[in-house]
């Protein structure tokens, strides 16, 4: 029952919040400087055009209004036209929005996966070489800008090794899947055609790794140190001293506890992560949110740019929502 | 009593010294164009080589040093100043006042930042100063939620309260009492956010909204050479490790201050 309380109220706040975000943008929009009318109207229309434009538009209500206005449109999502392909923002974003879901998904499988593994080895082995690693990793992950690492990359493994290609979903000439989720991933598991997912697969490791890379040494480095501190528990002690094998003693008593304080932290990385498409997408033209942001910047085209500023906000709002509910259930069952 | 380590103040100190070259070199003749030694390879005469318009890049990178100076500073500058008030406020008053400024916070949290400062960069036009304020304003809310946490932990500590029974204005109990106080948390986060800011400032002149030409930001400079990468290698690889060194620098003096602070406190 207080379960259910809980997510009531945090459900309350959550929907105040939503409010705010839209707030903020109305007023983001607003300080963009030049007059929307006369962008509407074009540059040789006269003064009534003008003015008869300005009440289409709204733009002679109080700003209260306006407020609320912009409220019924956001909820109907009606985010107004690109200016660039003349297109319905909602249309483009829902086009692009799956193709950034997959990349930003395999990058937080990546650096869950992947971290939490070098966490639990550097805690069993602390002080040994994969250790001291982590924390070179960590020290250097911090540091890297994740579009330069991308461009190294592209060096390194496209044109040096030649083991990755060079960007974009899939090579020029392949047709993709037969659209039903708009994931390349999904869509060509639901089609079993193993020969285009291996290809699409081959295309998506590199930026999800690259994306999860400041993340994954934050995961390991916690993971870690969140073991280390449970292995000196008394119950662990308990059961060591009841002769219970090292491994069951890591696998079933300790992990459980030690995730606690990772998954609360994925919840915050999921948000690192989806700004880190903005840049890696841009660098391997993936064709989701970030490489849309990207041409809507040099065309100025604000529409799309707060329509992909708004989606991400709401992508991160909902999954530190999910990523809390879910700690509190998991921390009700433990106690 | 921890010290200072040795390996961080190297660091920040070298980053500090190239900040003092970077301010007497004479921008305009590293951006002067040299048509006769376009994409030189590294080489005695062009430590990192050449770029498609002649111009050394290894002067171009320490001409950007003032830039990354300037944008970590400001970036913190503001954040703190806005962070300050907002935290001050909500944290010394309770209630409706306190309540509405947190769900202000959390508004602002509630977007990515880099995303947040895209969209404030967008709406203010190109340029490195938008870029900066546009970082700034996406990073002020841990500031007021750090302040308000202490400062929530100060206001009944009994100097607070007998400065208050003597008569003491809230002003004068927040600057005299309440702030020196609770300075340390605030200068570990500063000195930790540093290199988070010059990563999402050279993050947005990358996309091409944040430093304009010719001037020789690190993230900029790296997306003027990402066309050429494959056959120019050192245009983009260089400013990268610059941008690495920087912000490894003031990671690593970061946590050497934090390491400092905290453990002076606790003792």
């Amino acid at each position: 029952m207080n379960f259910i309380i809980y997510i009531l109220k945090k459900l309350t706040y959550l929907t105040t919040v939503l409010i705010g975000i839209i707030i903020l943008m109305f007023i983001i929009v607003q300080s963009i400087p030049g007059d929307p009318a006369r962008a509407a109207a074009g540059p040789a229309a006269s003064k009534e055009r003008l003015i008869e434009i300005r009440k289409d538009l709204g733009l002679d209500l109080p700003v209260y209004i306006q407020v609320y206005r912009y409220f019924g449109r956001v909820i109907n999502l009606d985010l107004g036209k690109s200016i660039r392909t003349k297109k319905d923002v909602w249309d483009e974003l829902v086009l692009y929005l799956p193709a950034s879901i997959e990349l930003v998904v395999s990058a937080m499988f990546i650096n869950i996966f992947v971290g939490v593994l070098i966490g639990i080895y550097s805690a069993v082995k602390p002080r040994k070489i994969i250790d001291k690693l982590s924390n070179l990793i960590t020290i250097l992950g911090m540091g890297l800008p994740i579009f330069w690492v991308g461009i190294i990359s592209q060096l390194l493994f496209y044109n040096i090794l030649d083991i990755f290609p060079y960007g974009g979903r899939l090579p020029a000439g392949v047709n993709p899947p037969q659209h039903q989720t708009g994931s390349y991933i999904i869509d060509s598991l639901l089609m079993w055609d193993l020969g285009l997912l291996s290809i699409s697969l081959h295309h998506l490791i590199l930026p999800a790794f690259i994306m999860s890379l400041p993340e994954l040494a934050v995961t390991a480095r916690i993971m870690r140190n969140s073991i280390l501190n449970v292995l000196n528990k008394d119950y662990i002690i308990t059961a060591k001293a009841k002769g219970l094998n090292q491994s069951r003693i890591l696998f079933v008593h300790a992990l459980k506890n030690a995730m606690m304080v990772p998954i609360s932290l994925f919840g915050m990385q999921t948000g690192w992560i989806l700004g880190g498409t903005l840049l890696v997408e841009s660098v391997f033209s993936w064709g989701g949110l970030g490489s849309l942001a990207y041409n809507a910047i040099y065309k100025r085209d604000f529409p799309i740019i707060m329509g992909v500023t708004l989606v991400i906000s709401l992508c991160f709002v909902l999954t530190n929502f999910s990523v809390e509910i879910i700690h509190k259930y998991i921390d009700k069952r433990l106690t | 009593m921890k010290k200072f380590r040795i390996l961080p103040l190297l660091l920040i100190s070298s980053v500090f010294i190239f900040f003092v070259c970077s301010l007497n070199i004479d921008s305009n003749s590293v951006n002067k164009l040299d048509s006769k030694n376009r994409f030189n390879p590294p080489n005695s005469e062009n430590y990192f080589g050449t770029d498609a318009a002649g111009r050394d890049v290894f002067y171009r990178i320490i001409d950007g040093t003032k830039t990354t100076i300037k944008i970590a500073f400001s970036v913190i500058s503001i954040a703190l100043f806005f962070g300050l008030i907002v935290g001050t406020i909500s944290g010394y008053f309770s209630g409706i006042i306190d309540n509405i400024l947190m769900w202000i916070t959390d508004v602002f949290l509630s977007f990515p930042s880099l995303i947040l400062a895209l969209a404030i960069n967008a709406a203010m036009g190109p340029g490195i100063n938008s870029a900066i304020f546009a970082v700034g304003i996406a990073m002020w809310p841990s500031y007021a939620k750090l302040l308000r946490t202490s400062i929530k932990s100060l206001k009944n500590e009994e100097y607070i309260l007998s400065s208050k029974a003597m008569g003491a204005s809230n002003l004068r109990v927040i600057f005299k009492h309440i702030l020196p106080n609770s300075i340390s948390p605030i200068i570990v986060q500063c000195s930790l956010d540093m290199g988070y800011a010059i990563l999402a400032v050279s993050g947005l002149s990358f996309l091409g909204i944040g430093a304009q030409p010719p001037t020789s930001e690190w993230g900029f400079l790296v997306a003027e050479g990402q066309a050429t990468i494959l056959s120019s290698w050192w245009w983009s690889a260089f400013p990268g490790i610059a941008i690495c060194y920087v912000v490894i620098s003031f990671n690593l003096f970061g946590e050497n201050i934090r390491d400092i602070l905290i453990d002076e406190n606790n003792g």
